[in-house]
């Protein structure tokens, strides 16, 4: 090829590819760290909060001298994605094989928050019986290849409020 | 049921790893792993390059003659297949006969492709002002055969496109990533293959005109056009233009060629 | 740590409970693993790369909520539920959760 005037419109194309991945990256570690912590405080906080609110995965679990006074069936759900600077590392690590620890805290904070949600609307129930988590990858980047789409997590269980 | 409320002290399903660093060593790993494959298929696309009978590239460009080779040829068309003759004889070294193309595009830029088809895109033509300069311009195109660039060029690309698919898949940014990074050092071997071209075509250029006046105006021409820096340079698959006229000069210098008139542009080409 | 899929822990009598108690974990195939599954894809049979690993990040999900549990003071776990879903593709995540009981 004799001269590149124009090819290098494609190269500096390349770079500013090259740049905009950077530049991704580096918005999504410090943007993305900094709402993940901000997230985990706010959890922790609200589960100390809801503390004397438990959750069961069991169906029968009152005694038998306990007087229901009202039961109501409740579900809290959230829809997260992940940062660039995490897809990207979730990528890598398909590559790689292992655990993926970047995924990991997003399902875990998905899924807390959800379980947060079910129980602030129990309001002032005593427990919340057979408590379900589903978790399912919505988005349209759902179902392609090496891709992280969004993850809807619902949790769901029945409240049950007691005579006192 | 009696409750007990408790917290939980420490998460363990969340460990407190640094995820930059898993990040930089997952990275640093995969680059390796890329480089040391790519260097090695890059050697086996030298040995398929040199080893490459005529009669199979002729084969393989044929899947581009048909798309050039359509209806009569221009006048430009055949003015240039003459320049193209005088400068590579009638038939080449390796007894091939090489064809030039006119290609609507606004890229001032040439392409050698597999089976002796040289494309010129019609803001080249544009560009040049004398006939000398265009002769230069397919000389280096013919400097690209000689040494088997066009091949080497869809083989290595060839085989940059099938790693990052088999690796990431098709349109991932990871893949968008390490393209770029392995294209980058692709042109530094490119670049190299440019200036060896460039000699080339000067030593055609001595052969057809018994003088080397022109060798440089195309290059001078694109360095006044492109006001960039060397940085953009750097990334690109061609050397900073005014690189290449050094070397040029300096080759001229060496082979002591001489400068005379140059030969006026064809009305054709205006 | 006694974990059962009922309501309760046969011939044994719940003292107290916690609450819920999970262990996760996202795990991603090499793509060694994922090229050997591509081929075994066309004769069919067992994966047994992928059964070893999915076997192994399970039992990491339950020793991550069996930490949760032994945190607690539990010594049982009651109606455990094992979930897995493919989240991202090429990468499994196993999730498993119970009811965190003392029991005597």
């Amino acid at each position: 090829m004799a001269q590149p005037s124009g090819s290098n419109r494609g190269k500096e194309a390349h770079m500013e590819q090259l740049i905009t991945f950077v530049v991704l990256i580096a918005i999504g570690y410090f943007a993305g760290t900094a709402a993940e912590s901000r997230h985990y405080r706010s959890i922790r906080e609200r589960e100390r909060q809801f503390l004397n609110l438990p959750a069961v995965t069991a169906r029968n679990f009152l005694d038998d001298r306990e007087e229901v006074a009202g039961t109501m069936l409740v579900y809290g759900n959230v829809v997260v994605s992940l940062d660039y600077f995490k897809r990207i590392l979730a990528g890598l690590r398909n590559i790689f094989g292992g655990e993926v620890k970047s995924y990991l805290t997003l399902i875990d904070r998905a899924r807390r928050e959800a379980v947060l949600r079910a129980k602030k609307m129990a309001g002032n129930a005593d427990i919340i019986l057979n408590l379900r988590i589903e978790t399912s990858s919505i988005g349209q980047n759902a179902n392609r290849k090496n891709a992280v789409g969004s993850i809807e997590v619902l949790a769901y269980g029945t409240a049950v409020t007691l005579k006192k | 049921m009696k409750y007990t409320p408790k917290e939980l002290q420490d998460d363990v399903t969340i460990s407190n790893a640094s995820p930059l660093k898993e990040f930089f060593v997952l990275l640093g790993g995969l680059l390796g792993i890329l480089l040391v494959v790519y260097v090695a298929l890059g050697f086996a696309v030298e040995l398929v390059v040199s080893r490459l009978s005529p009669e199979y590239e002729e084969f393989l460009g044929g899947f581009f003659a048909n798309r050039y080779d359509q209806g009569e040829k221009s006048e430009q068309e055949r003015r240039l297949q003459q320049l193209l003759d005088d400068l590579a004889g009638k038939k080449g070294k390796d007894g091939r006969r090489y064809r030039v193309h006119v290609v609507q595009h606004p890229n001032v830029n040439a392409a050698a492709l597999p089976g002796g088809h040289i494309l010129i895109f019609d803001a080249l033509i544009s560009e040049v002002e004398s006939e000398n300069e265009l002769s230069f311009v397919l000389a280096h195109e013919l400097g690209h055969f000689a040494n088997r660039d066009h091949l080497r060029g869809f083989g290595r690309g060839l085989v940059l496109l099938v790693l990052s698919t088999a690796v990431f898949g098709q349109d991932s940014s990871i893949s968008g990533f390490f393209l770029n990074s392995l294209q980058n050092v692709e042109v530094q071997f490119s670049q190299r293959q440019e200036k060896k071209a460039d000699l080339r075509a000067v030593d055609l250029l001595q052969r057809k005109y018994g003088h080397v006046s022109g060798a440089t105006d195309f290059l001078e021409d694109i360095s006044k056009m492109d006001k960039k820096g060397r940085v953009a340079y750097f990334f690109a698959t061609h050397p900073y233009p005014r690189d290449r006229i050094t070397a040029i000069e300096e080759y001229i210098v060496s082979q002591q060629y001489v400068q005379k008139e140059k030969t006026a542009l064809d009305p054709l080409f205006r | 740590m006694i974990l059962t899929n009922v309501e309760t822990v046969p011939g044994k009598r719940i003292a107290e409970h916690f609450g819920v108690v999970s262990g996760s974990t996202v795990r991603a195939k090499h793509v060694g693993r994922d090229i050997m599954a591509s081929f075994k894809n066309i004769i069919g049979g067992e994966l047994k790369g992928y059964t070893e690993l999915l076997n192994d990040s399970r039992k990491q999900a339950t020793d991550r909520m069996m930490e949760q549990a032994r945190q607690l003071g539990a010594n049982a776990i009651l109606n455990v539920r094992f979930a897995t879903s493919s989240v991202a593709q090429g990468a499994s995540e196993l999730f498993v959760y119970g009811t965190a009981v003392r029991v005597e």
